[in-house]
């Protein structure tokens, strides 16, 4: 089996706050992740080609270079809403959007050089988390020499509808993890990153962020848009990730949750990390990126490993501003002041049930 | 890499089963269905209460399938995964929310609906009514095919319920008919799911032992592709060391089907030439999968042993696999 590296990223996300993308009066809240500055016109096109170019850019690559590895070098693009633009427009003006709602990969794939497949995950909130973890697996098993892995989501009335509908939404800022956690920002985003094995980063000389160790996926068969309550199959879903990465869950420094700020997920996830932790020694510091960015939905799960890989980098830990009674006493929830997070883990769990977790470790020069 | 196959369920315009599939392929009359398709499903009604039609159809050919296998008792319901495929999800349920989003008014908006908006809702509802709780993803791109006999031979799981699901949308529908590059196809909707295992059973029908992929660049299907294709094609087909008896190929009865059929002849000259489109109609994201029920469908009946399946998705995956039986 390869060892598989992160050698190049490219992220972005939003602030949270009023929203002008769309008019939002009507809903609960008007209070969405935002990225200042994107052409209004084709918000998901433009979050693509910045992050996919940052990655390029970053990764000491050119697309020519991707396209050197033909069909060795394969995309997997994590999403949900990616195609809701299309279907308010065919329904406000009756266009022909429909048919090409999934050029956003090729887009994507052409952008980056990338000859070979394009893989898109549409596991809900897991989708980034998941395309990523499905990109791990091929080059692992040797089916490709590298991969652009990541996602990308934009702001659409379709995601604060549904959500509102769902009576999913925070009066105010999501607050994960707090006992005053009243719901979700929805936010807007994308993060990409170049994979590869280590070999062919070595090969090249690249600057390696990370080993990807490990990665799981599964399901909760539970409920269509709730989390199964008890954390039962979270904590074994984390449980496989580890195993898969072959540490034990005490070696972990920093987890990633998906800690969404809704009562449901928060919940659900406290009572896995408290099962997965039970008699430890070792405790990891635990948090949400989605209290700074909101749930950038699809692209969730890879704009979180870019905010884990930086704190990989800089020993700084993601602090939830709004924290201040954590859930049951947890005190995964307490934020050091410092951490020096060499192995991490990072944790997506979406509607129908589908969740994935991947297992990080800073690799070492060797 | 190598996986086993042991049963299929498939909801399509001629052929509601794999005994009808055999049927159609050996010259048996067939009423092609209208479109939406009506079937019938096994499923108590009150278990897909609020689901829909999207989710029943998919679900109803999973149930097919999984009550076709033999799912050991003792086999732990994570080592179970789900890895479906479609190419444009649930576009009813889509085009409906988008109608009452467009409104403004959020009172009109069914949680319900949106809840069925997510091109995974059938895979959870799937895992619900079955108890599946492992390896799992919706693919609106790839081969769900390769990406679960990946994940078997990684022993990241032990069976996974494999198929693809495409509903027929007038919305949708009617737009791609408009396209030139589907001039010839008949668009239909359809649905197969395989329960695929990871080491040979007594149950085991077929053995899936090979696959090769690569990308056109976009999709034949809604973009015309130059002949440059005849050379990513022969590439692809070129990994598989033996030649087929057959190869049922994406043709759909477009421009696609002499640049596909050059390339197949070029590297298997001796070999037939099949068109399931032909039968079941453009299926758009659940045509490879639905060549691939044909496939094992004629090797059930003796017609081949060894089939070679094509098709192509809607970001221009070309996907191929070959099928032997046991």
């Amino acid at each position: 089996m390869k060892r598989v590296v992160i050698t190049g990223m490219g992220a972005l996300s939003g602030e949270i706050k009023p929203t002008s993308v769309f008019d939002a009066s009507a809903l609960i809240t008007d209070k969405f992740g935002e990225i200042d500055g994107l052409d209004n016109n084709n918000r998901l096109y433009d979050i693509i080609r910045r992050t996919v170019s940052d990655m390029l850019a970053d990764a000491g690559l050119t697309s020519s270079d991707i396209s050197a590895y033909g069909n060795d070098c394969r995309m997997f693009f994590g999403t949900l809403f990616a195609r809701d633009n299309a279907y308010l427009e065919h329904s406000r003006t009756g266009a022909d959007t429909l048919a090409m709602s999934n050029e956003f990969a090729v887009y994507a794939a052409g952008l980056a050089g990338v000859c070979g497949t394009i893989d898109i995950s549409s596991a809900s909130c897991a989708a980034g988390t998941t395309a990523i973890g499905m990109a791990f697996d091929f080059i692992r098993n040797g089916l490709c020499r590298c991969a652009v892995a990541g996602g990308a989501e934009e702001l659409t009335p379709m995601g604060g509808f549904g959500f509102n509908a769902l009576k999913a939404l925070s009066g105010g800022i999501c607050n994960p993890y707090d006992v005053k956690h009243d719901g979700i920002n929805i936010g807007e985003g994308g993060a990409f990153f170049m994979l590869e094995t280590l070999e062919s980063a070595q090969a090249r000389n690249a600057r390696i962020y990370c080993e990807i160790l490990g990665f799981a996926s599964g399901n909760d068969a539970y409920h269509p848009t709730s989390p199964e309550p008890t954390g039962e199959e979270a904590f074994h879903l984390m449980q496989n990730a580890l195993d898969d990465a072959g540490i034990t869950a005490e070696r972990i420094d920093y987890i990633n949750g998906h800690g969404t700020g809704t009562v449901l997920n928060d919940s659900m996830e406290t009572n896995a990390l408290k099962r997965l932790y039970d008699g430890a020694d070792r405790k990891p510091f635990v948090s949400s990126t989605k209290a700074l960015v909101g749930h950038c939905m699809g692209a969730s799960g890879a704009v979180e490993l870019a905010s884990v890989i930086r704190s990989m980098q800089d020993g700084k830990p993601i602090v939830m501003p709004r924290l201040t009674e954590p859930l049951d006493g947890c005190e995964l929830y307490n934020a050091p002041e410092h951490i020096d997070i060499e192995y991490a883990m990072s944790n997506s769990f979406g509607f129908a049930g589908n969740s994935a977790s991947i297992v990080l470790r800073k690799l070492v020069s060797e | 890499m190598k996986a086993y196959i042991e049963s299929i369920g498939v909801i399509s315009r001629c052929a509601k089963s794999a005994d009808e599939l055999t049927k159609v392929q050996n010259g048996g009359g067939y009423e092609k269905a209208a479109l939406p398709i009506e079937f019938e499903s096994q499923i108590p009604p009150a278990k897909m209460r609020r689901n829909s039609r999207y989710n029943k159809f998919a679900c109803t050919a999973a149930d097919n399938a999984v009550r076709e296998t033999a799912i050991p008792e003792a086999l732990d319901r994570r080592r179970i995964g789900t890895i479906i495929s479609t190419g444009y999800g649930s576009s009813v349920n889509n085009t409906q929310f988008a109608e009452t989003v467009t409104k403004g008014v959020p009172g009109l908006c069914s949680p319900y609906i949106y809840a069925g908006t997510v091109p995974n809702s059938c895979v959870g509802q799937i895992c619900i009514l079955n108890g599946f709780k492992g390896v799992s993803t919706v693919l609106t791109g790839g081969d769900p095919l390769e990406y679960s006999a990946l994940l078997l031979a990684a022993n990241k799981a032990d069976m996974i319920l494999c198929g693809s699901v495409e509903e027929y949308c007038e919305a949708l529908y009617s737009e791609l008919g408009g396209l030139d590059t589907l001039k010839g196809a008949q668009l239909s909707e359809g649905t197969a799911m395989m329960m695929m295992t990871r080491e040979r059973t007594e149950k085991t029908l077929y053995a899936v032992t090979g696959f090769s992929c690569a990308s056109l660049g976009k999709s034949p299907l809604l973009h015309r592709i130059d002949e440059g294709a005849f050379d990513i094609i022969t590439d692809i087909l070129k990994k598989h060391e033996t030649a087929p008896d057959a190869v049922f190929t994406a043709a759909n009865g477009t421009y696609f089907d002499d640049i596909e059929s050059k390339a197949i002849k070029t590297i298997f000259p001796e070999t037939e030439l099949v068109s399931p489109k032909k039968w079941a109609g453009e299926t758009l994201g659940c045509g490879y999968m639905m060549n691939t029920a044909f496939a094992a469908a004629a090797i059930s009946s003796g017609k081949y042993k060894k089939v070679l399946v094509t098709g192509v998705d809607m970001v221009g995956n070309y996907c191929t696999s070959m099928i032997e039986g046991v």
